[in-house]
């Protein structure tokens, strides 16, 4: 028999260099079912999203895919929309000062016979697509007074409006409340009842469970298996999704774990932008001297959040912290770099390397800049000797500590970085990815780095969205989800189903 | 209307006129309204036809700019070159009308002509090479207020023989001219910025450029128009000026940039782009202009002027910038 396939892709893959982000995917969706596609972080669902909907244009990927028999061939995100593919993103593109009719109508508005912009006419049929798909907002409100749930459904009604077969959601549950998740399901459930088919991102078990017709899981890039919802299984669909090949990379390592170094208590952090809603939710934990303590879980779990917390880089709303059983208040960054605290940011680029066009020496030198002065003045001596000593250690390629930041390889800035947070002499360090756009071999070094600095006492959390890595690394594991601690193993206990069971709840 | 029973989250709320008065920008009407009482108390002048006549006259020269800068604020841009161009333009065709012997018409084309050219400058190194709006334009400020000056050799130029020869009016019923011009100004303005397709263009290039990308509206075209279109306005303003005053003095044009662009904050413009509207921006430049007169009326020294000018300006802005952290 012959399945009536809205969407097939098929054979896609798409490179960046030499690395695969894509290999061979094959997709198909049926017309009118709401299909969720789930893997871990880095499987490729959002490449696979982009080139879906144009963002990566015809071209540049190899494999076709295909709109209704109709081989799609986009230049850009326009040409998607007109084949009716629409994709509301994570984080919603909005006019936040006009009002929400205006915001339906961007793309092209209505004007009168004498070519003004028609607003009555626009109101009246905003409200009729509201009214369609159960959507109670005044056209006439402006955008930004809305929540970001209200967007997001005002987004959905957009792409009702411009007769979008097929909606692509991508993740479109991270920054709304328990509440607005259950009603934006229920205006999911009324449009696929119209008609539209969805495409449903997400690596939440729960939501996929309630909504998904079928779940096609990917990992590695490439698609695994399309299960329909008869067949539904949570241990089934994880270990679909786990299970990456694991090189040798990892060295041996044997704990040297002392007493109680920090220990959090009811950390709360609010969301930057949607009231009501924690993005670290009263967090407790403990870290021990010389311990290696991972942090698993998806991104936008709240991992990050927490260090940046500890840090005293986000403001949280609650929360306590004892360093050597002693309480200490750590207000701002600097209260944190005090007290011995140093961290490593994820994003080198965006907040890690933060002097982008200067030397390695100007890098690495930043946070202990009042350490290195003679007088009044800054030691050209000491900054030298201290660059000097940390290349040597760290084995940072590069011409001279005099090069510049950005002629260094990934894994060499990344090094920079990590190599700025140990001038800081930290007794505690949290590393928040630190092994991103890193090769092998780098990735190696570091390791060995990390178990060198715990076995000289420091106590250490390491954020990875690599499982593998994690696992291999840690001597303890907290499973975050949502916001807070989901479980909490050991090393003997902790395999990738089990974490992953926590993390997708 | 079958929709206003309809029971809506969203609807208007009875609230809205408290909301109204609550409103960042209406600070500084209370400001004013408490000015002008305290002004007329202490000095009965203020009141008289003849300071209304000459606050009118200035009225109309900052919110002819206005109105144009209102599109320019709401496309996140905005002119400090601005009273420079009023005076360089008015300059040049004041020149030529006085010893070239060019009529009243042909030296407003000039002028109209000269701003034009002087806004597409600005333009061009806003939209096209990308320079801060805020860099770009108070680098041009100060070369048109340098030519400004070499050419008028910093002394008032003469034109009021032309201006009489042509024969135009310098009021109509009872108002200046130039207020008029202003009126329908403010139409045009509010129509094409509310109602065309290019004015909702303007406010979605100040809103979020990645909509912009994505609906097709290109951000360097309409930077470029806007400016061209300032300057045109910025020299129909002299035009205004020279036929009121029949000169063009050295003070002409002189803090317009904080004026103008204070009373389009005060009307509601955003600093951070995508709002403002027409009238808001009427509302603030007259608020502009009457504190400037009660504050000379009260015989307060210009330094005090200047610094209550100032912390008033400030205020706007530390309003709409907590508001915009607050959106964050």
């Amino acid at each position: 028999m012959k399945e009536d396939y809205i969407l097939e892709m098929k054979n896609i893959t798409k490179r960046f260099g030499n690395f695969t982000a894509l290999e061979n995917m094959n997709i198909s969706v049926k017309r009118g079912e709401i299909h969720a596609i789930c893997g871990e972080n880095g499987a490729g669902k959002s490449t696979l999203m982009k080139v879906l909907h144009g963002y990566y244009p015809y071209g540049t990927y190899e494999g076709e895919i295909y709109v209704d028999g109709q081989l799609l061939r986009s230049a850009n995100t326009a040409d998607s929309q007109k084949t009716g593919i629409a994709m509301v993103y994570q984080e919603i593109n909005c006019l936040s000062t006009l009002t929400v009719s205006e915001n339906i109508f961007s793309s092209k508005m209505l004007y009168n016979r004498i070519g003004l912009v028609d607003y009555k006419a626009m109101h009246k049929e905003c409200e009729k697509v509201f009214q369609s798909i159960g959507l109670d907002i005044d056209p006439r409100t402006l955008m930004g007074k809305l929540n970001t749930s209200q967007q997001q459904l005002v987004m959905f009604a957009k792409a009702v409006r411009e007769d979008a077969g097929i909606i692509i959601l991508d993740e479109p549950t991270s920054s709304i409340t328990k509440i607005e998740v259950n009603n934006m399901m229920e205006v999911v459930r009324k449009l696929q009842k119209d008609g539209i088919t969805f495409l449903y991102i997400s690596h939440k078990m729960d939501e996929i469970f309630a909504l998904a017709d079928r779940c096609t899981v990917i990992r590695d890039g490439k698609s695994i298996d399309t299960v329909s919802r008869e067949d539904f299984d949570l241990g089934k669909i994880i270990s679909m999704m786990v299970g990456r090949d694991i090189g040798a990379v990892y060295p041996k390592h044997t704990p040297k774990i002392g007493a109680e170094k920090l220990r959090v208590e009811n950390l709360t952090i609010p969301h930057k932008r949607v009231k009501g809603r924690n993005v670290v939710d009263n967090v407790s934990f403990m870290l021990k001297t010389g311990e290696i303590l991972g942090f698993a879980g998806m991104v936008g779990a709240g991992r990050s959040e927490i260090c940046n917390g500890i840090y005293g880089s986000l403001k949280c709303t609650s929360g306590k912290f004892f360093i050597d059983g002693k309480e200490v208040a750590i207000n701002n960054v600097r209260d944190a770099m005090s007290n011995g605290i140093s961290l490593l940011t994820e994003d080198r680029h965006e907040s890690g390397l933060f002097l982008q066009d200067k030397t390695v020496k100007n890098n690495l030198t930043a946070s202990i800049l009042p350490r290195l002065r003679q007088g009044m003045f800054l030691s050209k001596q000491k900054a030298a000797a201290a660059s000097n000593k940390m290349m040597g250690e760290l084995q940072i390629r590069a011409e001279s500590v005099e090069s510049r930041v950005t002629s260094l390889s990934g894994g060499n800035q990344q090094k920079v970085v990590l190599g700025r947070s140990l001038l800081a002499q930290p007794n505690i360090l949290l590393l928040d990815e630190p092994t991103r756009g890193v090769d092998v071999g780098t990735k190696n070094q570091i390791y060995h780095l990390i178990y060198n600095l715990a076995d000289a006492g420091i106590s250490i959390i390491v954020i990875s969205s690599e499982l593998p890595e994690l696992l291999n690394i840690c001597d303890r594991f907290l499973v975050i989800a949502e916001g807070t601690i989901k479980g909490e193993m050991s090393r003997d206990e902790a395999s990738e189903e089990t974490i992953m069971q926590y993390a997708v709840q | 209307m079958s929709g206003a029973d309809r029971k809506t989250v969203h609807r208007r709320s009875p609230d809205a006129a408290k909301e109204f008065l609550l409103r960042s920008e209406m600070i500084t009407v209370y400001v004013m309204v408490v000015l002008v009482v305290v002004t007329s108390v202490l000095n009965p002048d203020f009141l008289k036809v003849g300071n209304f006549v000459s606050i009118l006259k200035q009225y109309s020269f900052y919110g002819i700019c206005g109105v144009m800068l209102t599109f320019l604020m709401v496309s996140l841009a905005f002119d400090m070159s601005l009273g420079n161009t009023v005076a360089l333009s008015g300059c040049i065709a004041a020149i030529l009308m006085r010893d070239f012997g060019m009529s009243f018409w042909v030296g407003a084309l000039v002028a109209v002509a000269v701003g034009a050219f002087l806004g597409l400058i600005n333009g061009f190194l806003h939209g096209v090479l990308k320079i801060q709006a805020f860099m770009a334009t108070l680098g041009t400020c100060y070369v048109y207020r340098g030519l400004f000056w070499v050419l008028s050799k910093q002394a008032s130029v003469e034109c009021g023989n032309a201006v009489k020869a042509s024969g135009v009016p310098s009021s109509v019923l009872g108002l200046p001219t130039s207020i008029w011009v202003l009126i329908v100004l403010a139409i045009i303005g509010h129509i094409v910025l509310k109602y065309t397709k290019f004015g909702r263009s303007t406010y979605i290039i100040g809103n979020n450029l990645e909509v912009a990308r994505e609906v097709g509206v290109s951000e360097t075209k309409i930077k470029v128009i806007l400016f061209a279109c300032l300057g045109f306005i910025a020299g129909l303003c002299a035009v205004c000026f020279i036929l009121t005053y029949g000169s063009i003095p050295p003070s002409t044009g002189a803090k317009y940039e904080f004026y103008v662009n204070a009373g389009t904050v005060i009307g509601g413009c955003s600093v951070y782009g995508g709002k403002g509207t027409i009238v808001g921006s009427l509302i603030g430049t007259a608020v502009m202009t009457i504190v400037q007169f009660s504050l000379r009326s009260l015989g307060v020294a210009p330094g005090y002027q200047n610094t209550v000018l100032g912390a008033i300006l400030l205020l706007v802005i530390l309003i709409d910038t907590v508001k915009e952290k607050k959106k964050m």
